[in-house]
């Protein structure tokens, strides 16, 4: 029998009504047991590959598929029920696959609507929870869990359907650095059970030492197409050395995480925080006990700290969203009202959907500036921005209907349009490709450069590496023992 | 399509679709709630407009008939779950209005004509006011004023239906088919 | 009462909803004084066993709150009534519209606490994995279980994303309240709902796919990993249960009454006349 888990000759796939093609002529081999990853710039046909992987094409989206596929022994097209026993996927946002509302039950739901014994699916939950030590998660609800254990119950759900082809979207987009390196580690093990595995990713580097095939497709063609060899070189060293490397958009291979001075001895403050505290009510814990600190005019700074400090806390503390119970932000030095504050910040949330309102994007950047600026001045800053961000052809259309490094570049003009004195980023690079990354750390670093105080909160070390100057560490408040 | 989807009238999408409704709809209504209240005259008419609203963009994202009875049936078993009550047993009468009003869209045109949906929407929405009514009224039939005083409420949530959520609904399923977002054909 | 001694989280969702199913359908029924106030003392006890008497009192506070508005509404709107038709040919209608208006306000509210009480019993706990529970113990179809899976799953993270709509709202320079609403309705409503219904439309997209793949959805009844529990106290609560409304009832027809309302108020009232 061939161990060969997934063969591709010559595949093209053209989408309902597209004048070119998704994908071309493309070539590849993967045995079972090796990891495969597929990376490119945003709209270079990844995802489209993986959904003719995971037979979503053309059992989901139609369209016109030649050449010949072979997924895990059966020849493309197959019916889905047939090829969902075999492979699995994880999809980039945890959330928006999670059905149930425990880890336990949504591991058993594929089994539970194979309509399997109970027995059989008591057993085969446990196996996988074991494998991927989530056993004391079981009973966990999925709305208390990290982005990691999201994407370990997800997995440990692929697991206990005894998928052989997992097949990941951008698994690290939405992880902290750390779980991205378990990420990696959990990967190994599975390979080591035989697992096939395909990663559509942006990120590269955390793939080092784990990939047995590199593919790297640019508008629909494979660009990079290599195999490791025994004993060779490591894929990513080999894509790195690529003479045209530049041009296909991609992030870097070798990132490391910035060692960054603290921000308080950082220049001038342009706010600052004195004795803050805060709690989200009397029942829940106190986030800050008496927190100071002071961010520099001019300087882009990372916040630091474990997952739940506090650090979106303080974003919306700083912006004017919540009220502390004591303590005090100095604007410039000013004690000001909280709906003066939300004039001088501006904040880029993670969820871009709930950013945007307006009909048009330009609609969308007018509608941003504060209402006191003459209609004139806001049109040529708008216009001045749709440039700069590379949306001008984009002016029109209806900012729902961008892709997503469109949308991100959007809310960041957007939050630009305010000139505001303080510029909160909540993760603005997540799932970007090195391209549309650099645009906005491009814009963020021009925006410090005039005199700005921007504040980063990114597991994105590739773009901290790129423009964090100062760090400002968030700790968590000691926990006072209990009175007798 | 799957092999197995074209064994159901009601594909997992749309079964989707109607569950992420109802919870965005409860959402709402809590949020609204929580604004300003259940009774004065401005939240009754932004609560009533804005589920409207929804209404309007379910439907039209749907586009089947029985869209309406299924969230009928979905948010009418969702509130006897949360809370219990005799509600759930004038579930026939519900489905039946739901029916009519499916009827009409049909009849109107389909689900891919937006007035169409909007007739079907308010009869649907005043099909549900008058049995709430009903009920009210066997809850206090010893004193007319009480089920007046309900009327005068339900009479005006239902202008909210009708001069605010069914035209913003109708705007937003043109935008939202120009963005792409919901499918035109 | 045997029912009230057994804490309510012991009992079956299904033992819950059965329970509430036929309280509110008997209080509809009730309309003796009598019969309903020992239907509410009943149901009292019930609700008193979760232990949570704070939610309970602020519960009846805001009934009775409700309930004083609706008579001050009534009330008023009945005199200035009565002060525009007077002298005019009209007075009589009115005059006689009087006892149907004013005369019984305690018996529409007696019938609401028994209803009360009992949504209480469910409403006080309600947690999403309650709701899933009930939800798979009653064995529904496809078509119901797919949509109420995707409500409980996603009404908390609804709740959070309307938390975070707010906040970019209020970022923008606006504000989601009720001033706010008042001056701009629609851009309110703009605000509120495009940004919901786009985000909803895309977690409808996404989860099709999840279901898809995970074959969510495409069996009539999948198999339940969580096995049901029907316990010796559901079924004693649910005797007992029966026991007092089938008492309740009996009590009810011993009392001759009238279409709308019992004789004892008409005829109390005839006699102050």
């Amino acid at each position: 029998m061939s161990d060969l888990m997934v063969e591709a000759e010559d595949v093209a796939y053209r989408y309902p009504f597209a004048e070119v093609p998704a994908l071309e002529g493309l070539t590849f081999r993967l045995r079972k047991g090796e990891a495969m990853l597929i990376t490119g710039a945003s709209g270079c046909g990844k995802s489209t590959l993986l959904r003719l992987l995971n037979g979503l094409i053309p059992n989901h989206y139609k369209g016109t598929l030649t050449g010949a596929l072979t997924v895990a022994g059966e020849t493309c097209p197959v019916p889905m029920e047939t090829l969902a026993k075999r492979i699995g996927t994880v999809l980039q946002n945890p959330d928006e696959q999670f059905f149930a509302t425990t880890v336990e039950e949504e591991v058993a739901l594929t089994l539970e609507w194979q309509c399997r014994p109970r027995e059989e699916i008591r057993r085969r939950v446990d196996g996988a929870l074991r494998v991927l030590d989530l056993t004391d998660l079981a009973r966990r609800s999925v709305f208390t869990l990290s982005s990691g254990e999201k994407q370990k119950a997800t997995l440990a759900a692929v697991l206990a359907a005894e998928a052989d082809l997992v097949v990941m979207d951008e698994p690290t987009a939405n992880l902290s650095p750390e779980a991205t390196d378990e990420l990696a580690r959990l990967i190994l093990r599975l390979k080591a059970h035989g697992v096939t595995l395909v990663i559509v990713d942006h990120r590269l580097y955390w793939l080092r030492g784990v990939l047995d095939r590199l593919l790297v497709l640019d508008r629909g063609h494979a660009v990079f197409n290599a195999e490791r060899m025994p004993g060779g070189e490591d894929l990513l060293d080999v894509l790195a050395a690529q003479p045209r490397v530049a041009d296909w958009g991609l992030r870097r291979v070798n990132v490391a995480r910035p060692d960054l001075p603290p921000c308080d001895t950082f220049g001038a403050p342009a706010v600052e925080i004195r004795g803050l505290v805060f709690r989200h009510s009397k029942k829940t814990r106190l986030i800050y006990d008496g927190f100071s600190a002071r961010i520099p005019r001019g300087t882009i700074t990372a916040i630091v700290g474990a997952n739940g400090a506090g650090k979106t806390t303080l974003a919306r503390l700083l912006c004017g969203l919540a009220k502390p119970q004591s303590g005090e932000i100095l604007y410039e030095g000013r004690a000001l009202r909280r709906r003066d504050i939300r004039e001088r910040a501006a904040f880029v949330m993670q969820q871009m959907d709930i950013q945007l309102f307006m009909r048009t994007v330009r609609e969308e950047l007018l509608f941003s500036a504060p209402r006191a600026v003459p209609r004139a001045d806001r049109e040529a800053e708008a216009d001045r921005l749709l440039a700069l961000f590379g949306l001008a052809h984009l002016a029109e259309r209806h900012p729902q209907s961008l892709s997503g490094g469109e949308k991100q570049r959007l809310v960041v003009a957007c939050a630009l349009m305010k000139r505001p004195t303080l510029l909160i980023l909540d993760e603005p690079t997540s799932g970007l490709d090195g391209r549309n990354m650099r645009v906005i750390a491009a814009q963020l670093a021009q925006f410090a450069l005039d005199g700005g105080a921007a504040l980063l909160i990114t597991h994105d070390l590739e773009l901290l590496e790129l423009v964090a100057q100062c760090q400002l560490r968030i700790v968590e408040p000691k926990r006072k023992d209990p009175e007798p | 399509m799957g092999a197995l989807r074209k064994g159901f009238y009601w594909d997992t999408e749309s079964l989707i679709v109607v569950g992420l409704f109802t919870a965005l709809g409860k959402a709402a209504s809590l949020l609204v709630a929580l604004l300003g209240g259940g009774m004065n005259p401005v939240t009754l008419l932004l609560k009533n407009g804005i589920a409207t609203a929804l209404l309007v963009v379910m439907v039209a994202r749907v586009r089947k008939f029985g869209a309406l009875m299924l969230y009928t049936l979905v948010a009418q078993v969702v509130s006897f779950l949360m809370t219990g009550g005799i509600m759930v047993s004038t579930l026939p009468l519900y489905l039946l209005g739901a029916l009519v009003a499916d009827g009409l869209i049909a009849l109107c045109g389909g689900y891919r004509k937006v007035w169409a949906v909007l007739v079907g929407v308010a009869i649907y929405d005043a099909f549900g006011r008058l049995f709430g009514l009903a009920m009210s009224f066997l809850m206090a039939r010893e004193n007319v004023g009480m089920v007046g005083v309900g009327a005068v409420i339900v009479a005006f949530g239902y202008l909210g239906c009708l001069f605010v959520g069914l035209p913003c609904g109708a705007k937003f399923v043109k935008e939202l088919r120009h963005a792409g977002i919901i499918r035109e054909v | 009462m045997r029912a009230s001694s057994v804490k309510s989280e012991a009992l079956d969702i299904r033992t819950r909803l059965a329970i509430s199913l036929a309280v509110s359908g008997v209080s509809i029924y009730l309309s003796g004084t009598g019969p309903l106030l020992a239907l509410g003392a009943a149901t009292l006890l019930y609700v008193l066993a979760s232990g949570r008497y704070r939610v309970i009192a602020v519960s009846y506070l805001a009934v009775c709150a409700m309930m004083a508005f609706t008579v001050g509404v009534i009330v008023v709107s009945f005199k200035i009534g009565e002060w525009l038709v007077a002298g005019t040919a009209w007075e009589k209608s009115v005059a006689m519209l009087k006892p149907a208006m004013l005369g019984n306000f305690h018996t529409p509210f007696l019938r609401m606490i028994p209803a009360l009480n009992v949504l209480l019993a469910i409403g006080l706990d309600f947690s999403v994995q309650r709701f899933v529970g009930a939800m798979k113990s009653l064995r529904l179809p496809r078509v119901a279980l797919v949509p109420l899976m995707v409500f409980c799953r996603f009404v908390p993270e609804f709740v959070d994303v309307i938390r975070q709509l707010r906040d970019a709202v209020r970022m923008r320079g606006f504000s989601m309240s009720l001033g706010a609403a008042l001056v701009h309705p629609i851009q309110a409503i703009r605000l509120t709902v495009v940004p919901l219904t786009v985000r909803t439309l895309r977690m409808a997209d996404h989860l099709s796919v999840a279901a898809e793949m995970k074959r969510v959805g495409y069996a009539k009844r999948p198999t339940q990993l969580l096995a049901l529990r029907f316990g010796k106290a559901d079924f004693a609560v649910l005797v007992a249960a029966a026991h007092i409304l089938a008492l309740i009832c009996v009590w009810q027809a011993l009392i001759p009454a009238t279409p709308y309302g019992p004789r004892s108020v008409q005829t109390q009232e005839a006699r102050h006349e």
